[in-house]
C-alpha cells in the first residue's frame, strides 16, 4: 500500500494526461462527427461516398494500428510532432469516424414524415435541418455517444504501446520498478472505472427512458 | 372564374410503376372535394403532387393560377422551379397527414408556431398569438404546453390541423387523416374539418369516411388504378354508382361504414 | 513509377514475416473466441438461474471488465501470473485477457437473448406439459443459440482488432511485427499501411461472413 501512496503523484500526472487526450479526442471527434454526419446525409453523392469510405477504413483497423500510422507518418512527411500529438490525432480520427456514423444513423432513422411535414409548411432546407431534424437526432444520439466516449477513454491506454506517456504507461513503469502489481494496476483500473462506469450508467438510463416513451 | 386548384393530365411514375395515368380535375374556391379509392389507386399521390412532395412526369398543376413544381412554357416544355419557389408555394397549401407528423421535441404551441416562425419569419410574439388562437379554435387551449406524446391521437391530429392553418393557406389537403385513429376519436377531428368547410376553406380530402363525403363534400372523385373513374356530386355517385369498379368498391365499404 | 516498385519490393520482402504474424493474430483470435463464448454462456447461465449473490458478483465483474482498458487487464495478467507461480507465455496471456474481456460483453448479449425469447415460448411449452428443464434445453437454448450467432460474429470482428493489443506484451502479432520491421529496416510508415490492409481484409471477410449468417438466421429468429 505504501508503494501506491508514494506513486500517487506520479500516477496522477499520468491520469491528467489520459484525461486530456480523451477530452481532446472526444471534443474534436464530436464536432467533426456532427458536421460530417450532416454531410453524410446530404444530396452530394461524392461527399457521402467519401465519408462512407473514411468510416469504413478507420473502423476496419485497430486503433493501435492507426496510432502507429500517425506516429510514424508525421516524421516521414517532414513534421516533427510530439508523440502526444500523433497519438491524439489518431484518437481524434477514430472518434470522428464513430461519431459520424452515430450522427448519420440518428439522422437517417428519423421518420420521413418529419421532413414532409416541415416541407409542407414551406420551411427551407436549412430550417428543416436545424430546427426539426438536428434536435431530434442529437437527443437520440446521446446513448451511443456516451458509449463511444467510454471506448475513447479506454483507447487512450494504447498510447502506452506506441510510446506516449500517460496513465497506463506510468502504471507499467511503476509496476516494473516496484513489482507492486495488484496495488498499482488495481488502483489505475479503478480510476478508469470511476470515469467510464458513470457514463455507462447514464447511457443505460437514457436508453430506458426513450424506450418507455415509444 | 378560374378554379383554385387545377389538375391537368398529371402523369406520375415511381420507377417502372405508373401510379397516375393522366388525372384531371378542378376544385373551385370554397369547394370541398373528396377523393375515394382503393390503396394504390393514386389518391394520396395526387394530393402529394399538389404541394409537390412528389414530382410528376407529365401534365400540370396550378394552385390559384400559379404553376406548381414546374413552370410551363408556352411551347409546352417545363422548367423545374427553384427550391425557394416551391417552398413559397407550399406556404399556400396546408397539408395534414395520416400519421400526424407532429414534431415530438416541441410542445403543442411550439408545433403550431413553427410554420409562421421558421417559414415566414413572423416575430415570435405574433406567431404565438396566432398559434394560441388556432388552438382555441380546435378546442385545445388546455394543452398548449404539452408534448405531443402526451396527447391522444385525435388531439394530435387537431394540433396538426392547427399547425397547417397557422400558415393561412388558400387550400387544405387532408390525407386519410382519420385512418390511424381509434374510432371514438374520429368524430372530434371530423368536426374541426366540417367547421373549416363551413368557413369556406377550399379543401381536398382523401378519406374512407363515406358519410362525411356525403354530408360535407361538394364533389366526389373516385380513383381507380391511376385514373378518375367517376366524378360528380357525392350523393348522386354514392347512391347510383355507374362503373362496376365503384360498385365493387362501395360494397366492400358498406360493411365497415359506420354511420 | 519506380516509387511504386520500391514500395512493392518492400512489401515483397516483409511478406513472409507478415504471414507468420498473421498466423499469430489468427491463432489468438481462434483460441480467444471459443473461450469467450463458453465463459459468456456460463456467466449468463449463472446470472439467469444461479444464486443471487453470485449473480450480482458476476454483474460487478462484467462492469469492471467493460469499463477498464483491455491493455491494463492484459498487463495485470502478464505481471501478476508469474508472481502467483504461473509462467505463462505472452501469447496465452493475451488469449486469456481477450477472452475475459469479450466474455463480459457476450454474457450480457446471451442473457438478453434468452430473456427476450418471449415468455410465450415458455408458456406454450408448459401448456403442452413439457418440463421447464426440458423446455430450456430443447426449445429455448436452440433458439437463443441461433439468435446470438450474428452478435457473436460481430464480436469476433472487434476481437480480431483487439488482438493487436498483445503488442504491448511482446507477442509477435501483425502489429508488433510491423513495428519491428519498421525499426529494423528504418522503413517508413508504409509498413503499417500493409499491416492495416491485413486487418482490413480480415474485417471485410468476417463482415461478409456475419452478413451471411444474419440472412440465414433471420427466419429462425423469433
Amino acid at each position: 500500500m505504501d508503494v501506491l501512496v508514494q506513486s500517487l503523484p506520479y500516477l496522477a500526472k499520468g491520469a491528467l494526461q489520459t484525461v486530456w487526450m480523451a477530452v481532446v479526442a472526444i471534443f474534436v471527434g464530436s464536432v467533426a462527427g456532427l458536421v460530417l454526419g450532416l454531410a453524410a446525409v446530404s444530396r452530394f453523392t461524392a461527399l457521402r461516398w467519401l465519408i462512407d469510405a473514411y468510416i469504413f477504413l478507420t473502423r476496419g483497423i485497430p486503433i493501435l494500428v492507426l496510432m502507429f500510422i500517425t506516429y510514424y507518418a508525421f516524421p516521414a512527411m517532414g513534421y516533427r510532432v510530439s508523440s502526444y500529438a500523433a497519438v491524439t490525432v489518431a484518437l481524434a480520427l477514430y472518434a470522428t469516424a464513430f461519431y459520424t456514423d452515430i450522427m448519420r444513423g440518428c439522422l437517417q432513422s428519423l421518420p420521413r414524415g418529419q421532413t414532409e411535414a416541415a416541407k409542407s409548411l414551406g420551411m427551407g432546407r436549412m430550417s428543416i435541418i436545424f430546427d426539426i431534424l438536428l434536435p431530434q437526432a442529437m437527443k437520440s444520439s446521446l446513448p451511443p455517444w456516451l458509449n463511444t466516449s467510454i471506448v475513447m477513454v479506454k483507447s487512450t491506454s494504447y498510447s502506452a504501446i506506441v510510446g506516449a506517456w500517460e496513465l497506463t504507461y506510468a502504471a507499467k513503469e511503476v509496476v516494473e520498478r516496484t513489482l507492486a502489481t495488484f496495488e498499482i494496476f488495481g488502483a489505475v483500473m479503478l480510476f478508469y472505472f470511476a470515469i467510464c462506469y458513470p457514463l455507462s450508467l447514464l447511457s443505460t438510463h437514457l436508453e430506458k427512458k426513450t424506450a418507455v416513451v415509444h | 372564374m378560374t378554379a383554385m386548384i387545377e389538375v391537368s393530365n398529371v402523369v406520375k411514375s415511381f420507377g417502372p410503376l405508373e401510379v397516375l395515368k393522366g388525372v384531371s380535375f378542378q376544385v373551385a374556391q370554397g369547394e370541398v372535394a373528396v377523393i375515394i379509392g382503393a390503396s394504390g389507386s393514386g389518391k394520396s399521390t395526387i394530393l402529394r403532387c399538389i404541394n409537390f412532395l412528389e414530382d410528376f412526369q407529365g401534365g400540370g398543376i396550378k394552385v390559384d393560377g400559379a404553376d406548381v413544381g414546374y413552370d410551363l412554357k408556352p411551347d409546352g416544355t417545363r422548367v423545374p422551379q427553384s427550391e425557394a419557389t416551391i417552398a413559397k408555394h407550399r406556404q399556400e397549401v396546408g397539408m395534414v397527414f395520416q400519421s400526424f407528423n407532429l414534431f415530438p421535441h416541441k410542445t403543442v404551441v411550439e408545433n403550431v408556431m413553427t410554420g409562421p416562425l421558421r417559414a415566414k419569419g413572423v416575430p415570435r410574439a405574433e406567431a404565438r398569438s396566432i398559434a394560441e388562437a388556432l388552438l382555441a379554435k380546435v378546442g385545445l387551449s388546455a394543452k398548449l404546453n404539452e408534448l405531443p406524446a402526451n396527447l391522444s391521437g385525435g388531439q394530435q391530429q387537431r394540433v396538426a390541423i392547427a399547425r397547417a392553418l397557422a400558415m393561412q393557406p388558400k387550400v387544405m389537403l387532408f390525407d386519410e387523416v382519420t385512418s390511424a385513429l381509434d374510432p371514438e376519436l374520429v368524430g372530434e377531428v371530423l368536426k374541426v374539418i366540417r367547421d373549416l368547410a363551413q368557413d369556406g376553406m377550399t379543401m381536398i380530402l382523401v378519406t374512407h369516411e363515406m358519410h362525411f363525403a356525403r354530408d360535407v363534400g361538394d364533389k366526389l372523385l373516385f380513383f381507380d388504378a391511376g385514373r378518375i373513374l367517376e366524378q360528380g356530386e357525392p350523393k348522386a355517385i354514392l347512391d347510383n354508382p355507374e362503373s362496376e369498379r365503384l360498385k365493387a368498391f362501395l360494397t366492400r365499404f358498406s360493411a365497415t361504414n359506420y354511420l | 513509377m519506380d516509387w511504386l516498385i520500391v514500395k512493392l519490393r518492400l512489401i515483397g520482402s516483409i511478406y513472409p514475416q507478415m504471414l507468420d504474424a498473421l498466423g499469430v493474430t489468427l491463432g489468438i483470435a481462434a483460441l480467444a473466441l471459443p473461450l469467450a463464448v463458453v465463459l459468456a454462456a456460463v456467466i449468463a447461465a449463472v446470472r439467469l438461474f444461479g444464486p443471487k449473490p453470485i449473480a450480482m458478483a458476476l454483474g460487478g465483474w462484467i462492469e469492471l471488465m467493460r469499463n477498464t482498458p483491455l491493455l491494463l487487464q492484459m498487463f495485470l495478467l502478464y505481471f501478476a501470473l508469474p508472481m502467483l507461480g504461473w509462467r505463462l507465455d505472452g501469447f496465452y496471456c493475451g488469449v486469456l485477457a481477450i477472452a475475459f474481456q469479450h466474455s463480459a460483453f457476450l454474457a450480457e448479449t446471451f442473457r438478453g437473448a434468452i430473456e427476450t425469447i418471449s415468455r410465450r415460448q415458455w408458456e406454450a411449452a408448459r401448456a403442452l406439459g413439457i418440463r421447464d428443464s426440458t423446455a430450456l434445453w430443447h426449445l429455448i437454448l436452440p433458439q437463443a443459440a441461433v439468435k446470438v450467432a450474428a452478435p457473436i460474429g460481430n464480436q469476433l470482428i472487434i476481437l480480431v482488432k483487439d488482438t493487436s493489443v498483445v503488442s504491448g506484451i511482446a507477442v509477435l502479432d501483425l502489429t508488433l511485427t510491423g513495428k519491428i520491421i519498421l525499426e529494423r529496416n528504418a522503413a517508413s510508415f508504409e509498413v503499417f499501411i500493409v499491416v492495416a490492409t491485413f486487418y482490413l481484409a480480415l474485417t471485410v471477410l468476417l463482415g461478409l461472413l456475419v452478413r451471411f449468417v444474419e440472412t440465414r438466421t433471420r427466419a429462425m429468429v423469433g
